[in-house]
C-alpha cells in the first residue's frame, strides 16, 4: 500500500514539472503555431543561468531566482525575436526546424560558458521528510511540486482572467483578426515566447537542483511533449494535466514492471487515449471545410 | 547583399569546405620521431562531460611529457607525442569515420574512454592493427587482442566485485541474519543490462540474494524504489548509475534517513559525486576506485604518480576542480608511454608503428604501477584487463577516505557473440 | 541523358581517383546511407504530408532483424535485406494505424512514442542487442565488402535504385494520391482517394526504405549496436529533408549532403577548436562550434526556408530564361 502511495506521490512531483513546461510548450504553439523542439534547452539555459547567479556570483537565493525568471523572460523574448520574427508565413515546417537548429546553439552557448562537465550542486530544498503511514513524502516533493504546480496555475489563471491574457487567446486565433482590433500582435508574441522562457527557467531551476546541473536536463524537455498534447495543444490546463498523467504514469509503470518502463508505457497509454481523442483531452477540434 | 546572394556566398563556401577536406587529410604518416595518438570520443552531447575529462587527461600527460622530456625515449631512440582527436558524439557510425580519418593521419595508437567505442571500433582497430587504450573496457572487447584497459575489470564486473567483498565483509562479521540481501538500484542506461548480464546464476552461486529495483532516469525522485529495498531487508545497496543519477538517490536517501549504505559503480567516482551534490549530501557514500582518486584529502599520502596528475591539472585547467576521470586518462597516457617506452627498448623510431608497439610495448607491461597511481598493470597472452585490482572508498568530511585494502576483481567475461 | 551518363560514370569511378580517401568514402556511404532513409521519410512527411519524428527506430527494426537473422541463422545479406525492409514496414504501418483518426501534430507523437517504445524493447527486450555484437559483411561470391572502398559499390547502386524507384513512384498514381492527402485530405476523399489506405502506403514505403537502409547500415558497420539508432538521428533526418526541401526527391540529395557535410564540420574542427581554447572551461571549443554551425544553419532557413531544392529549382529556371528572367 505504502509503495503505490510513494509512487503516486513521487509521480506527481515529477508531473508538476513535466506539466510546466508543457505549459511553455503549448502557448508558444497557441500564440506562434510553432513546435518548438528547443523548450527543453531553453529549460537548460534557464536552469544555468539560475546557478550562474546563485554560484558564480554568489547571491542570494531568492534575488537568483528572481534575477534567472526574469532574464528566461529576456531570452524568450529574444529568441523569438531574433529568428521566428523573420519566419512569420513561412511554411510551418521550416519553423520547427529552426527551432532544432536553435537548441544546438543553446548547447553551444552553455557548453561554451560553463563546460560540458557537469556544474555543482546547489541544494534548494532542506531535506527533511514527513512520514505518512509509511508512505515518505520529502520536502523537497513538496517544494518542488507547489512551485511548479503554482506556476503553473497562475499562468493558466492568467490567460483566462486577464485582459493580457485574452488577447494572447485571441492572437493565437488569428494575427490579422488581433491587429484588425488594434491588438500589437509582436507585443503579444514576445510576451509569450517571454512567458514560455519563465515557464522553462523555473522548470529548469526545480529540475536542475534536484537532478543536478547538466548538459542532459534538456533531454527532460523530451518528455514534456507528449504531456503537451495529451491536453490538447491549444489548452494550458491540458498542459498541467497532461503533465501529472504523464508523471504518475511513468512512476507507477516503472515501479510495478521495472526497468524504466514508465516512459514508453505513458507513450503507449497515450497513442491509445489519443485514438479515443485525437485532439488530446481539452484541444481544440478542427473543423475542416473543404 | 540580397537574400540570393548571401546564399550563394554560402552554398560556394559550404562546398569549397567541402572539397578543402581531402587535401587536409592528404599527409600521411608523420615524421620519424613521431608517433600518432587519436582520442575517439564525444566531444559534443550529454556524454561528453566524463569523455573530455579523460581525453584531456591523456592528452596533458603527453604533452607534458613531450615538453619536459621531449617524448618518449628508450635504448633505440626518441619521438615526440602528436596528439589528435575526433568529436564521434558516441555514435558508433561516427567512431569508424573517425577512425579512417584519424587512421589516415598516421594514427598508431587509439585511446578513449568509452566502452560502447571500445566495442564498436574492435573490427577496425584488430583490422587496422592498432593497439586500444581504453579507459574503460566494453564487452566484446575483453576478448580482444589489441584493446587494453587500464581502468574497471569490465562492466559486468563491477557488481560482481562488490558482492563478492560484501560477501567477505558479512562472513568475517559471523553471517548475521542466516542469508545476505543485497539491493541494487538502477537507471535505465544502456550499459545497465550488460552489468546485470546473468547476474542471477552468480548471486546462487554465491548463495545470497540480490533485490533489484529500477529509476527513469529522467526522474527527481527515488524514494518508492529505496523503501521497497528497505523493507526487502537488503543491508547494503549497490548503485548502477552515472553520478547524476546517485545524486537524485542519494537525495531520497538522505530524505528518508535511510541508513542503509550505499556504494556507487565505477561508471562514475565518488570525486563526482561530491562535486555534482555537495559534499554534505555524499556523506558516507562508498565507491569504488582502480586508481588513487584525486581528493586532496590531507590524512593521505599522494603517491608520485597522483601528484604529477594534480599539477597538471592544476596548470591546464586552473580555474575548475579536480576531477577523478582527469586521472582515468591520465592513467592511460602513462600506458601509452610506458608501452612506447618499451617498444623504444626493442626497434628504432622508424619501425614504430601499432604492430611493434604492441608486440614490444603492450604486450611487455608488468607490474606498471604508473609512479603509484594504481595497484599494478600486467598484461599476458589472453589478459589485458588491466589493474584487476579494485578499492573501495568513502567519502567522509568532503574528502574520500579508503574504507579497504586493495582487493582483487572478479574476471568474468560476458560469452563473445 | 549525357549528363546522367557521365554523372553515373564519374560516380563509378570516384573512388579510384588520388585524393579521395578512405574517410571521404565513408562520408559518401554514410551520405548514402542516410539519403535512402530520407528518401523514405520524404515519401511520407513531404509528399504524404504525415510528420515522421521516429524514423530511426524503424531503421533500427530493419537493421536488427536483418543483424540477428545473421548472428543466428548465418543467413547473407542478399537473403535478409528484404526481410528486414518487410520487418520494417509491418511495424511502420502498425505504428501508421493512429493516422485514421488522428492529423499533422498529433500523428507526430505517434512516430516519437515508435521510436521510444521501440527502443525500449531493443534495450531491455532482448539481451544480445544491449552490448552490441558483430555481423558479417555483404559477399558476392568470394568477394567480402569489407572495406569502404568496396562497400561504396553497394551503397551507391543501392542509393541509386531506391532513387528511381522514389522518383518513379511520385509520378505515378500512389504519388499523386499522397500529395493530394497531403494538401487536402477531404477534398481527397471527397474525390474518391482512399485516405487511410494511402496513409498507410505511405508508411509502408517510408519504413521499407528505412529498414533495407538499416539493413546495409549494419553489414556496413559490421557491428549491430542499439546506441546508433536515436532520436537525436531521427530529428537529423528530418532536418535534411527540411533543409532540402520538402516534397523533392532531388531536395532529398541536396539535404542529406549539406547536412553530412555540416555536421562533419563540428566532428573534425570541434577537437581542434578544443586543444586551441583549452583555457576555457571544456567542452567550450566544440561548443563554439555548434554555435557557428547552428547559427549558419538558421540565417540559411530565414533566406531560403523552402529549402536549397526551390533554390535549385529557381537557379534552373534562371538558367533556362537566361538572359529573359524577367
Amino acid at each position: 500500500m505504502e509503495f503505490i502511495g510513494s509512487l503516486i506521490i513521487s509521480g506527481l512531483m515529477n508531473g508538476a514539472i513535466y506539466g510546466l513546461v508543457a505549459l511553455g510548450f503549448v502557448l508558444i504553439y497557441k500564440s506562434s503555431s510553432v513546435l518548438n523542439f528547443s523548450q527543453g534547452h531553453m529549460l537548460l539555459l534557464g536552469a544555468y543561468t539560475f546557478w550562474f547567479f546563485k554560484s558564480s556570483m554568489g547571491l542570494n537565493l531568492y534575488l537568483s531566482l528572481l534575477l534567472a525568471i526574469g532574464v528566461g523572460f529576456l531570452i524568450g523574448i529574444l529568441i523569438e525575436r531574433l529568428t521566428l520574427r523573420r519566419l512569420i508565413g513561412q511554411p510551418l515546417i521550416s519553423m520547427i526546424t529552426v527551432t532544432i537548429f536553435l537548441s544546438l546553439v543553446i548547447e553551444g552557448f552553455v557548453s561554451l560558458i560553463w563546460g560540458s562537465y557537469p556544474l555543482q550542486h546547489i541544494a534548494i530544498f532542506s531535506n527533511q521528510c514527513f512520514n505518512i503511514g509509511n508512505c515518505v513524502l520529502t520536502t523537497q516533493n513538496l517544494y518542488a511540486f507547489g512551485l511548479a504546480f503554482s506556476t503553473a496555475l497562475a499562468l493558466v489563471l492568467f490567460f483566462r482572467y486577464t485582459n493580457l491574457g485574452l488577447a494572447m487567446r485571441g492572437v493565437a486565433e488569428g494575427h490579422q483578426i488581433m491587429q484588425g482590433m488594434g491588438i500589437s500582435v509582436k507585443k503579444i508574441l514576445n510576451i509569450s515566447w517571454g512567458i514560455a522562457g519563465m515557464a522553462a527557467t523555473i522548470g529548469g531551476i526545480i529540475l536542475g537542483s534536484t537532478l543536478g546541473f547538466r548538459l542532459g536536463l534538456s533531454h527532460i524537455g523530451l518528455l514534456a511533449i507528449p504531456a503537451a498534447f495529451i491536453g490538447g495543444l491549444e489548452s494550458p490546463e491540458g498542459a498541467i494535466l497532461g503533465g501529472l498523467l504523464i508523471g504518475l504514469c511513468e512512476s507507477i509503470v516503472s515501479g510495478y514492471v521495472g526497468n524504466a518502463a514508465g516512459v514508453p508505457a505513458a507513450f503507449l497509454i497515450l497513442i491509445v487515449g489519443m485514438i479515443f481523442k485525437p485532439y488530446g483531452l481539452f484541444g481544440l477540434v478542427k473543423i475542416e471545410r473543404v | 547583399m540580397t537574400g540570393k546572394g548571401i546564399f550563394h556566398v554560402f552554398f560556394t563556401v559550404l562546398i569549397a569546405s567541402f572539397l578543402f577536406t581531402p587535401l587536409s587529410t592528404a599527409h600521411a604518416a608523420g615524421p620519424t620521431g613521431e608517433v600518432v595518438v587519436g582520442n575517439i570520443s564525444a566531444m559534443t552531447g550529454p556524454t561528453s562531460g566524463t569523455h573530455m575529462m579523460c581525453q584531456s587527461g591523456s592528452r596533458d600527460y603527453l604533452n607534458y611529457l613531450n615538453e619536459t622530456k621531449g617524448g618518449i625515449s628508450g635504448k633505440d631512440g626518441q619521438v615526440k607525442v602528436k596528439y589528435l582527436a575526433y568529436d564521434s558524439q558516441y555514435v558508433a557510425a561516427k567512431a569508424k569515420d573517425g577512425f579512417a580519418r584519424l587512421r589516415e593521419q598516421g594514427m598508431e595508437i587509439l585511446t578513449h574512454c568509452a566502452s560502447g567505442h571500445s566495442d564498436a571500433l574492435m573490427m577496425d582497430y584488430e583490422q587496422a592493427k592498432i593497439p586500444l587504450v581504453t579507459g574503460s573496457q566494453g564487452v566484446a572487447s575483453l576478448w580482444s587482442d589489441w584493446a587494453y584497459g587500464n581502468y574497471h575489470s569490465g562492466i559486468a564486473n563491477m557488481i560482481r566485485t562488490w558482492i563478492v567483498w560484501q560477501k567477505g565483509e558479512w562472513v568475517k562479521a559471523g553471517k548475521p541474519g542466516g542469508t545476505l540481501v543485497l539491493g541494487t538500484i538502477t537507471t535505465d542506461e544502456p550499459y545497465v543490462p550488460l552489468a546485470l548480464w546473468d547476474i542471477d546464476s552468480f548471486v546462487k552461486e554465491q548463495g545470497i540474494k540480490l533485490v533489484k529495483e529500477t529509476i527513469p532516469k529522467g526522474t527527481t525522485d527515488a524514494s518508492p524504489q529505496l523503501l521497497r529495498l528497505k523493507q526487502a531487508g537488503a543491508k547494503q545497496i549497490y548503485v548502477l548509475s552515472s553520478a547524476n543519477g546517485a545524486v537524485v538517490v542519494l537525495q531520497s536517501a538522505k530524505s528518508m534517513n535511510l541508513d542503509i549504505p550505499l556504494t556507487q559503480c565505477a561508471a562514475a567516482t565518488l570525486g563526482d559525486v561530491i562535486s555534482l551534490g555537495g559534499p554534505k549530501l555524499a556523506e558516507g557514500y562508498q565507491g569504488e576506485y582502480f586508481f588513487e582518486p584525486m581528493s586532496e584529502n590531507p590524512k593521505l599520502k599522494a603517491s608520485p604518480g597522483l601528484e604529477l596528475a594534480r599539477e597538471l591539472w592544476k596548470k591546464n585547467h586552473p580555474n575548475q576542480s579536480p576531477n577523478d576521470m582527469y586521472v582515468n586518462g591520465v592513467l592511460s597516457g602513462m600506458v601509452i608511454a610506458e608501452g612506447v617506452h618499451l617498444a623504444l627498448n626493442a626497434v628504432p623510431p622508424d619501425k614504430l608503428n601499432g604492430e611493434t608497439i604492441k608486440k614490444y610495448g603492450f604486450d611487455q607491461i608488468k607490474g606498471f604501477s604508473g609512479m603509484g597511481l594504481t595497484k599494478s598493470i600486467t598484461y599476458s597472452h589472453d589478459d589485458h584487463i588491466g589493474p584487476k585490482q579494485v578499492r573501495y572508498w568513502v567519502v567522509r568530511n568532503g574528502y574520500v577516505e579508503p574504507l579497504s585494502d586493495w582487493m582483487p576483481t572478479t574476471t568474468f567475461r560476458i560469452p563473445k557473440k | 541523358m549525357v549528363m546522367s551518363i557521365c554523372g553515373l560514370i564519374m560516380l563509378f569511378v570516384l573512388p579510384e581517383l588520388p585524393y579521395v580517401s578512405g574517410y571521404i568514402l565513408r562520408l559518401i556511404i554514410g551520405a548514402s546511407i542516410a539519403l535512402i532513409i530520407c528518401l523514405g521519410l520524404n515519401i511520407l512527411t513531404g509528399y504524404c504530408g504525415q510528420l515522421n519524428i521516429g524514423q530511426s527506430a524503424f531503421v533500427m527494426v530493419g537493421a536488427f532483424t536483418s543483424a540477428l537473422l545473421n548472428s543466428k541463422f548465418g543467413l547473407p545479406f542478399w537473403a535478409t535485406f528484404i526481410p528486414a525492409g518487410l520487418a520494417a514496414a509491418t511495424v511502420g504501418v502498425f505504428f501508421g494505424i493512429p493516422s485514421v483518426r488522428l492529423k499533422g501534430l498529433y500523428l507526430a507523437l505517434t512516430t516519437l512514442g515508435a521510436q521510444i517504445i521501440l527502443a525500449w524493447i531493443a534495450l531491455f527486450g532482448f539481451p544480445i542487442t544491449a552490448a552490441g555484437f558483430s555481423v558479417d559483411p555483404i559477399k558476392i561470391g568470394s568477394i567480402a565488402f569489407n572495406t569502404p572502398q568496396k562497400f561504396y559499390y553497394i551503397a551507391i547502386p543501392f542509393a541509386v535504385v531506391m532513387t528511381f524507384f522514389a522518383k518513379n513512384m511520385m509520378r505515378s498514381k500512389p504519388g499523386r494520391a499522397f500529395i493530394a492527402v497531403r494538401d487536402n485530405d477531404k477534398a481527397a476523399e471527397g474525390m474518391g482517394i482512399d485516405i487511410f489506405r494511402y496513409k498507410l502506403l505511405a508508411f509502408a514505403i517510408c519504413t521499407f526504405y528505412a529498414g533495407v537502409a538499416g539493413s546495409l547500415l549494419v553489414h556496413y558497420m559490421m557491428w549491430a549496436q542499439l546506441e546508433s539508432f536515436t532520436l537525436q538521428d531521427s530529428i537529423w533526418y528530418l532536418v535534411m529533408i527540411i533543409v532540402g526541401g520538402l516534397g523533392s526527391i532531388e531536395g532529398t540529395i541536396f539535404g542529406v549532403i549539406f547536412i553530412t557535410v555540416l555536421k562533419e564540420i563540428v566532428f573534425v574542427i570541434g577537437p581542434i577548436a578544443e586543444t586551441k581554447l583549452s583555457f576555457l572551461p571544456m567542452g567550450a571549443g566544440s561548443g563554439l562550434l555548434l554555435i557557428i554551425i547552428g547559427g549558419m544553419a538558421i540565417l540559411f532557413l530565414t533566406v531560403e526556408p523552402r529549402g536549397l531544392a526551390h533554390r535549385w529549382n529557381l537557379f534552373k529556371a534562371y538558367y533556362r530564361l537566361w538572359p529573359f528572367g524577367y
